[in-house]
C-alpha cells in the first residue's frame, strides 16, 4: 500500500483519536542520523544546520514519520554549566557536573538562543522547519527535571540524597523544571515538538515511590505547561517501567513511548487512557537480520496497532549508530504493511 | 552482635556499621567472622531485596556505602592467607561510557562474595580492557555499557582479545541496561545476567566456583 496522508496529517489523526491511513512510525533515529551522511557525530551534535540536513536524509532514506532532534540528555544540565567534552566520533561525554563547582543557587536557567548547545537544538528544528515543517512532525527531546537534575549533580550523590536529603534534591529539580519550560517555550517558537524524555527516572534506576515523589510532579507540571499550547505531549522512558505503568496517565502525557516491558500487558492496563509508542529492542536492530526484524516487528505492529487510543511503531530506546540500514528499512517496511488501517 | 551488623548494612546505616564494627573488634571478634556473617550476609540481604525490586539503586548505593565502611576497616586486618579470593576479576564501563553506578553495584557483589576485583572505572577504551586481561591475567573481563550508542565496544573488545589470542584465557561477561542475553550470544561472549546479585551467580557457574 501507498501511503495517502503525510506524516503531520497522520500524527494529527492519531492524536485526536481518529484512524491515518496507516500507523504511525516513529523509531528513536537520533544520532543515527549522522552515519546516513556519513557524518562524524561531533558534527552532528555540535551544528543545528548538520543535525537538521542528516535527520531529513535519514528521513528520506528509510521513510519513518518524524524528525528527532536529540544530543544528548544532558543538553539542559550542560548549559547550566555541567561541563563535557565532544568526542570526535562519539556523543558528548560529562567530565565535571555543574553542582561539583557551584552551589544550588547559583545555577541559572540559561537561554536557549545564547547558551552552550541549546542554540544548536534551535537551528536545527527552524531549519527542518523550513525544510518540511508542515509535512514531518520535528520531535524535540527535552530531558525532564529528574534526569537533568542528576545530570547536574555527581550521580552516585543525587540517588543517595533522594533518600537522605529530599529537600535538596527538590531544590534542584525546581531549577531544572524552569530550564526546560524555557527550552521547551523556544522549541515551540522555531517550530519544534517537545517530547519529553525522563530515563534516569525509571525503574531500572529508582523505585516507584521515588518516581512519585521527585519524577512524576516535574513531568506532570512540564507537561501541564506544554498543554497551554494544545500540543499533545508524549513522555519517554526508556529501561524498565512496568512498576509504574499505572502511574504513567497520571504525568497527564497523551502518548507514552516505553522500553522494556510487555506491551500487550501495558496496552490491558493503560490503553484506554493513554496513546502507546513502543518498543522494538534496538540492539536487534544493531546485531539482527532484515528477516527476523521483518518477523518481529511484524509481530509486535500486529499486536499493538488495535490498542484503543491508538499506537506508535517504536524502537524502545535510540537506534544505534552502527545498526546496518537494511535492518532499519526492514523494520519501516515491516511496520507499513501490517499497520495498515484503511481498506 | 553479628544479627545487628547484618540489619545495620540493610538498614543503609554508615555511622552505625562503622561504630559496630569497631566494637566487635574491641570485643576481639574474628575480623573474617564480622565480615563473613555481618557485613557480607547484609549485602547479600540486599541483593535480594534489590533482586525482589524491594530495593533500587539509592537503596543499594547506601547499603553498599556502608558496607565498605566496615569493610575499609577490617580489610587490612585481614590475612591473604585466612581468606583467598576465589578468582580475580576486571571490570569496567566501555568507552563513550561514564555511567558507573551499575558497574559500582556489581563490583561491591563480586567484593562481598569474596572475589579480587580490578576496576578499570568508566569510559575504558577497548585496548585498555585488553592490555588490563594480558597484565592482570584475570579469570573473569566484566564489560558494562549503559547506553545503546555504546554496546557496541564490547564487540571490539572481544574481537580485540581473539586478534590477540587472548580470549582463550579469559571469561567475559556482559551487563548494562540495553544488552540482553542475546546480544551477549551474538558478540560471543560467555554470560551475561541483568543486574549484582545475578552477576555473581553467573560467575560462579562459569568458572565452576
Amino acid at each position: 500500500m501507498n501511503d495517502i496522508l503525510t506524516p503531520r496529517e497522520r500524527f494529527g489523526l492519531l492524536v485526536i483519536d481518529e484512524r491515518p491511513d496507516r500507523c504511525n512510525i516513529m523509531p528513536l533515529v537520533t544520532s543515527h542520523a549522522a552515519t546516513v551522511k556519513d557524518m562524524k557525530l561531533r558534527d552532528y551534535y555540535t551544528n543545528g544546520e548538520n543535525m537538521a540536513r542528516a535527520q531529513i536524509a535519514a528521513l528520506e532514506k528509510y521513510g519513518h514519520d518524524a524528525i528527532s532532534i536529540f544530543s544528548e540528555v544532558g543538553i539542559i544540565a550542560e548549559a547550566m554549566g555541567s561541563v563535557f567534552e565532544y568526542p570526535e566520533n562519539d556523543l558528548p561525554i560529562q567530565r565535571v557536573p555543574a553542582l561539583k563547582k557551584k552551589k544550588i543557587d547559583e545555577l541559572t536557567i540559561p537561554n536557549p538562543k545564547t547558551t552552550a548547545r541549546l542554540p544548536v537544538y534551535l537551528e536545527a528544528i527552524e531549519y527542518a522547519y523550513d525544510a518540511l515543517g508542515d509535512k514531518v512532525p520535528i520531535l524535540v527531546y527535552i530531558p525532564a527535571p529528574f534526569t537533568t537534575g542528576m545530570m547536574l549533580s555527581e550521580p552516585n550523590e543525587f540517588l543517595m540524597q533522594t533518600i537522605k536529603e529530599p529537600v535538596q534534591i527538590e531544590r534542584i529539580l525546581a531549577k531544572s523544571l524552569d530550564a526546560a519550560i524555557e527550552l521547551c517555550y523556544h522549541t515551540i517558537d522555531a517550530g519544534g515538538l517537545p517530547i519529553i524524555v525522563d530515563p534516569l527516572a525509571s525503574s531500572s534506576v529508582i523505585s516507584p515511590k521515588a518516581y512519585k515523589q521527585y519524577a512524576l510532579p516535574y513531568e506532570r507540571r512540564l507537561i501541564d505547561y506544554l498543554h497551554r499550547y494544545d500540543l499533545d505531549v508524549i513522555l519517554h522512558i526508556c529501561g524498565e517501567t512496568t512498576p509504574i505503568v499505572n502511574l504513567l496517565p497520571e504525568t497527564h502525557a497523551d502518548l507514552i513511548s516505553i522500553d522494556r516491558v510487555s506491551m500487550s500487558d501495558t496496552i490491558e492496563e493503560i490503553s484506554g487512557k493513554l496513546r502507546l509508542i513502543g518498543n522494538y529492542d534496538t540492539s536487534q536492530l544493531a546485531f539482527s537480520s532484515p528477516d527476523v526484524i521483518t518477523h518481529e516487528v511484524t509481530e509486535m505492529v500486529r499486536q499493538s496497532k488495535n490498542a484503543a487510543k491508538g499506537y506508535i511503531a517504536a524502537t524502545g530506546c535510540e537506534v544505534p549508530t552502527q545498526a546496518p540500514a537494511e535492518n532499519l528499512i526492514a523494520f519501516v517496511n515491516a511496520a507499513k504493511e501490517t499497520g495498515w488501517y484503511w481498506v | 552482635m553479628f544479627e545487628l551488623l547484618r540489619k545495620a548494612v540493610i538498614d543503609m546505616d554508615d555511622s552505625k556499621v562503622a561504630a559496630l564494627v569497631s566494637q566487635a573488634l574491641r570485643e576481639e571478634i574474628n575480623p573474617v567472622d564480622i565480615l563473613e556473617d555481618g557485613l557480607i550476609s547484609g549485602m547479600q540481604e540486599v541483593a535480594i531485596l534489590f533482586a525482589r525490586k524491594e530495593y533500587y539503586v539509592p537503596e543499594v548505593l547506601l547499603s553498599s556505602e556502608a558496607f565498605y565502611a566496615g569493610f575499609d576497616i577490617i580489610k587490612p586486618l585481614i590475612g591473604k592467607s585466612s581468606r583467598k579470593p576465589k578468582a580475580k576479576i576486571v571490570i569496567g564501563v566501555v568507552e563513550g561510557d561514564i555511567h558507573d553506578i551499575g558497574k559500582n553495584i556489581v563490583k561491591v557483589m563480586m567484593e562481598a562474595a569474596g572475589y579480587e576485583v580490578i576496576d578499570l572505572g568508566r569510559d575504558v577504551p577497548y585496548t585498555q580492557f585488553v592490555e588490563a586481561v594480558e597484565r592482570e591475567k584475570p579469570d573473569i573481563l566484566a564489560l558494562s555499557s549503559l547506553m545503546t550508542t555504546t554496546m557496541t565496544q564490547m564487540d571490539m573488545v572481544i574481537k580485540e582479545l581473539e586478534q590477540r589470542k587472548l580470549r582463550g584465557d579469559v571469561k567475559v561477561i556482559v551487563g548494562g541496561a540495553p544488552v540482553n542475553h542475546e546480544f551477549a550470544m551474538k558478540i560471543k561472549a560467555d554470560g551475561y545476567s541483568p543486574d549484582g546479585p545475578s552477576t555473581v551467580t553467573l560467575i560462579e557457574r562459569i568458572i565452576g566456583g
